[in-house]
């Protein structure tokens, strides 16, 4: 046995002695190449997507290799923990040529370091993204995306036109059944939630899925408490800052949440409960009335109809209208986009590197990249583009186009809406929208503060202090804890003690 | 049988069955119902009917994950990862606690406080990402193998644990014409198979669960191990649909909570069969008699 097991012991350490220099020698470098007669390789730190894993057989890159002339080595890092390595890589100073899914404030971040390359100085070579910017008219929130000297660091993603596809969603079967109308104010809500209480009065009619900052997205544009900029929005006339969460609008906010825990029309769990939890109040009828995004009713229905009964129907509403006016959740139209890092412009494929962010703005690059390819996934008739029966004939179009590589959040960086629209391929989301547009639901866009980072610093300081103050007392007062004229007071007090003045001076000294 | 069946003795078999039964049951009943989670179907589970028997039968979970253009890569990258991690693990281990175990050594405290200094203070992130990354490591699997080799708490408990080996038994050794190296690879190591049983089922447990290293320190996916792939694959059941961004109009009836419990079984049988062969190292103790007088 002794033996045995030292021999073992051996056997590993010498095993380990031959393998360590072999494996360290089959490791060789992988950065970029430029060949004058082959492709040019790109190198791309890419979030990859859980439900739709990177696969490097998508046809889609043979396709860029034969058009846009790049060979893309694509380093996929799991989308959950994308962040953390987007910042150590970004730190580090070893960076790939194209950094995909970066965000508005790490691109404002890590532009004033120097680390990254400010595009604007190169427009001159992007000339398709200058006439998309134009086309789309879209500066205004692309100026959030700008440094405050006026430069672009960041490759956007834009999309054409803001969608409707969050919303208030009441099961339409039981309305019908009671004899009630689709509610149009936060009143009226009031009232059919009662009474939907009164018909089922084990239910909790209203949930809400994760987190007290989901139904403030998605409800407080029509309280006038949304969107904002951590709570702060400017105001055009006073040529200031102001803070949201201490308005009378948010007052109301609270109050009108408070009554409607209070008299249990609303989930005790309303700003704790989990996605699957959320899931199973509304799919066992335990709730009748949420906000959430369009695309996930699809399942929710199939899944009401086997529990609770075939007429199970949850269904969109227009936006509910509040104090703050008729309007819907705000729709960022830039999500994110791509960096390159500054070291690029020293790089010998540093013309081709830009010649082929050029090509993913223009309609030949985005058809490729959101299309698919001609002929297999989609037709050309009449001048208009339709999907093959290949792509609508699968149990989802959007799973169809990814098998082939194609309308890939990372590298797409137009969505036109007639293609987004027949992707959705929800009628509810497309009639929604087009009302949308012409009754102006959409909320304006929120101007961010450009801070330098030492005001970043002392932003963060006093935000941290505030939130936590802040959500304290948000659930106080939805919850009943606090309510009452002093409470308030107290709580306008103490925001403006623990930082709410000092932001707004800070914030519109950064406007100067 | 020494004890007479009497009346009391039989009631307490009885007694101890159903107590141990009951224990036994609470352990493996979330095994089951979890198994059963995961062949079930979505609505089922989201009514709250699915208990011991699967309701509605499919293997959609198992499918989506095996659907994944690398995952039987990950299999393998993960046990290779395991073996060569928990080698070279359990190499170091050894041989850093066998000198610090011996109380003659000058300096020892010192190094022991250096060692338990790591304990309580890292390094952090970035700084150690720099570190690796000036010696040329990352994206090789060396990145995730060497940095972390050393536990601490390991190095404690093999310390402690050679420093229970009677002195008398390596002077003995010594006697015998042996040397230090000798000692510890034929004296030492044989009688501490406890601890080396117990470490090395630490280390794989640890080497197989850990994708945070691996999604730092490599880049190629086709170096990602299994841990990382099947996290992701969770994480997104959640975000994906979430309709971040594109709507995800996907009519399968695949819940997360389905897709979760799959990846919990596929991920724990490898370690769960593992397991046994290591037990029963545990349980020998060697060192029986092996001083005399």
């Amino acid at each position: 046995m002794n033996t045995k097991f030292r021999k073992g012991v051996m056997t590993t350490l010498a095993a380990l002695l031959v393998a360590l220099p072999i494996s360290a020698c089959s490791q060789s470098s992988k950065g970029p190449s430029s060949d004058p007669a082959g492709p040019t390789g790109l190198s791309m730190m890419y979030s990859d997507s859980s439900a739709y894993p990177f696969n490097k057989e998508w046809a889609l890159f043979k396709q860029l290799q034969a058009k846009g002339n790049v060979q893309i080595d694509v380093q996929a890092v799991p989308s959950p923990d994308y962040k953390n390595k987007l910042k150590i890589v970004l730190s580090s100073g070893t960076i790939p040529d194209l950094v995909t899914e970066v965000t508005q404030e790490i691109v404002l971040e890590f532009a004033q370091n120097g680390v990254l390359l400010p595009l604007s100085d190169y427009m001159d070579k992007l000339p398709n993204l200058e006439k998309k910017i134009k086309e789309y008219e879209i500066e205004a929130e692309l100026d959030n995306w700008r440094t405050k000297d006026g430069k672009l660091y960041v490759a956007p993603v834009m999309n054409e036109a803001a969608l409707y596809n969050t919303a208030p969603v009441i099961r339409m079967d039981l309305l019908k059944k009671y004899d009630l109308s689709v509610p149009e104010t936060m009143d009226e809500l009031y009232n059919v939630l009662k009474v939907l209480k009164e018909k089922d009065p084990s239910s909790f009619p209203m949930a809400n899925l994760v987190r007290a900052e989901n139904i403030r997205n998605l409800s407080g544009a029509a309280w006038g408490i949304d969107p904002s900029y951590n709570g702060f929005v400017y105001d055009e006339q006073q040529q200031s800052y102001t803070y949201l969460y201490t308005s009378d609008n948010y007052r109301q906010y609270v109050t009108f949440l408070n009554k409607l825990v209070s008299e249990k029309l609303a989930d005790p769990e309303l700003f704790t409960s989990s996605l699957d939890s959320w899931k199973q109040k509304m799919v066992t009828g335990k709730s009748v009335f949420t906000y959430t995004w369009i695309s996930e009713l699809a399942q929710l229905n199939a899944d009401g109809k086997k529990n609770v009964s075939p007429d199970f129907d949850l269904a969109p509403i227009p936006p509910i209208a509040g104090p703050g006016g008729k309007l819907a959740a705000s729709t960022q139209r830039i999500p994110h986009g791509i960096v390159i890092p500054a070291s690029a412009a020293n790089k010998p494929y540093f013309e081709d590197l830009l010649a082929f962010v050029n090509y993913l703005y223009s309609d030949e690059g985005n058809t490729i990249v959101t299309w698919g390819e001609e002929n297999d996934s989609f037709t050309v008739a009449d001048g208009k583009k339709q999907f093959t029966d290949k792509i609508t004939g699968a149990t989802s179009i959007q799973r169809a186009l990814w098998d082939s590589g194609a309308s890939n959040q990372n590298y797409t960086m137009l969505y036109t809406y007639d293609w987004f629209t027949k992707v959705l391929d929800n009628p509810l989301v497309t009639s929604l929208t087009e009302e949308a547009r012409t009754n102006h639901w959409f909320p304006a866009i929120v101007k961010v503060p450009k801070l330098t980072s030492d005001q970043k610093e002392e932003e963060n300081m006093m935000l941290t202090t505030l939130k936590d103050s802040y959500a304290k007392a948000h659930d106080g007062f939805v919850f009943g804890r606090l309510g009452n004229d002093a409470d308030w007071e107290n709580y306008v007090k103490d925001m403006e003690n623990k930082g709410v003045k000092k932001l707004i001076e800070l914030y519109n000294n950064s406007m100067k | 049988m020494l004890y007479r069946k009497t009346k009391g003795y039989r009631v307490f078999m009885i007694f101890n069955f159903c107590l141990l039964s009951l224990v036994m049951l609470a352990i493996a009943f979330p095994f089951i119902h979890l198994i059963s989670i995961s062949f079930s179907e979505s609505a089922a589970i989201l009514g709250g009917r699915v208990v011991v028997w699967p309701i509605g039968f499919n293997i959609d979970a198992y499918l989506r994950i095996f659907d994944h253009p690398t995952i039987l890569q990950g299999f393998k990258n993960s046990i290779f990862q395991t073996l060569l991690g928990t080698s070279i693990g359990l190499f170091m281990t050894i041989i850093c606690a066998y000198p610090l175990s011996k109380t003659f050594l000058k300096g020892r405290k010192a190094f022991v406080l250096i060692v338990m200094f790591t304990m309580f203070f890292s390094g952090g992130l970035i700084p150690t990402y720099l570190v690796v990354k000036s010696v040329g490591l990352i994206d090789t699997i060396w990145a995730v193998v060497i940095p972390f080799c050393i536990t601490p708490y390991y190095l404690l408990l093999m310390m402690t644990f050679f420093q229970g080996i009677p002195e008398s038994l390596e002077e003995a050794a010594m006697v015998d014409g042996l040397n230090p190296m000798q000692i510890l690879f034929k004296i030492v190591i044989p009688l501490s198979k406890p601890v080396i049983a117990a470490i090395t089922m630490f280390l794989i447990v640890y080497y197989w669960n850990n994708w945070f290293n691996s999604m730092i320190y490599l880049n190629s996916s086709d170096m990602h191990p299994v841990m990382m792939i099947v996290r992701n694959i969770v994480a997104g059941a959640d975000l994906a649909s979430m309709g971040s961004g594109i709507g995800q109009n996907d009519l399968t009836t695949l819940s997360s909570a389905s897709l979760k419990a799959a990846v919990i079984m596929v991920t724990t049988i490898p370690v769960v069969c593992v397991f046994p062969f290591a037990q029963k190292h545990f349980a020998k103790g060697v060192m029986l008699g092996a001083v005399k007088g």
